[in-house]
């Protein structure tokens, strides 16, 4: 039986093989700490907003705005904060 | 001319060094991402276990039925309250929370029970760990020693603010 080792060319694949798997593993990664970071900014700024809207904070900068439904009788105050890339959203109701 | 000579020594150096040079650095990454998921993992754990607690912290306060007392014992703090929102019991439920060397303990007995801050042997359990923890309680002023129905509870946990309007929740469930 003829024994003959990898020629370079099939070392060469499957290194490559082998840093592809391991440079998309590594992404994978960054996208679940990032994501993880993302969460904690969220909930944080979830709570900020929810204390805010109870008047317990300060200077948070909150875009108020004002609408209507037609048909409905009520009114609609969104209270957005914006947190990067990223925003939260609150709505409230009320009776026109 | 022989074709099957062996590798020279210089040449068995340059391969050896060379592999040892990629083992290392594969070995070197894996290891560093291995601990940075393990990181990651531990950060996401705390986030949620920070996300549960304030929201149901919140809930039991915003229950508050008839009953509450805030007191500082020493080094701990201790929240005694009748609320609708239990977590084991249904209705009406007597809760204590315990804080103590960045830790915030939880006991839930069914309602009547007792003392305001009274707690069987072995109800308690740990519900989290924090950095740092006040309270307030608000009637009229903001308090850290209070004994009746406020109207609002403010709590700092691990620098989240949170705030309880006392009374805008009557179950949930």
């Amino acid at each position: 039986m003829k024994e003959r080792g990898f020629t370079l060319i099939e070392v060469l694949v499957a290194l490559v093989i082998l840093a592809t798997v391991l440079v998309a593993f590594l992404r994978l990664q960054g996208q679940a700490i990032e994501s993880q970071r993302r969460a904690s900014v969220l909930l944080e700024g979830v709570y900020r907003l929810d204390a805010w809207l109870k008047g317990e904070v300060q200077g948070l900068p909150v875009k108020e705005r004002l609408s209507s439904l037609k048909e409905w009788p009520i009114k609609v105050h969104r209270y957005a904060l914006n947190l990067g890339n990223q925003e939260i959203v609150f709505y409230r109701y009320e009776p026109k | 001319m022989n074709q099957n000579r062996g590798f020279t020594l210089v040449e068995v150096l340059v391969v050896l060094v060379l592999v040892g040079l990629v083992l290392s650095t594969a070995v070197f990454v894996l290891w560093h991402s291995s601990e940075t998921g393990l990181w990651g993992v531990a950060q996401a754990e705390k986030t949620k276990d920070l996300a549960q607690t304030v929201w149901f912290l919140q809930n039991q306060l915003e229950g508050i039925y008839q009953k509450f007392a805030l007191r500082r014992q020493g080094s701990q703090i201790l929240i005694g309250f009748l609320t609708t929102c239990g977590e084991k019991y249904p209705g009406i439920v007597q809760v204590r929370y315990r804080v103590e060397g960045g830790r915030i303990y939880y006991c839930e007995s069914p309602y009547p029970h007792g003392k305001l801050f009274s707690c069987p042997e072995g109800d308690e359990r740990l519900l989290l760990e924090v950095s740092n923890f006040e309270v307030e309680a608000y009637n009229n002023s903001w308090q850290t020693n209070f004994t009746g129905v406020p109207q609002k509870v403010r709590l700092l946990i691990n620098g989240l603010p949170v705030v309880a309007q006392v009374g805008t929740r009557l179950s949930l469930r």
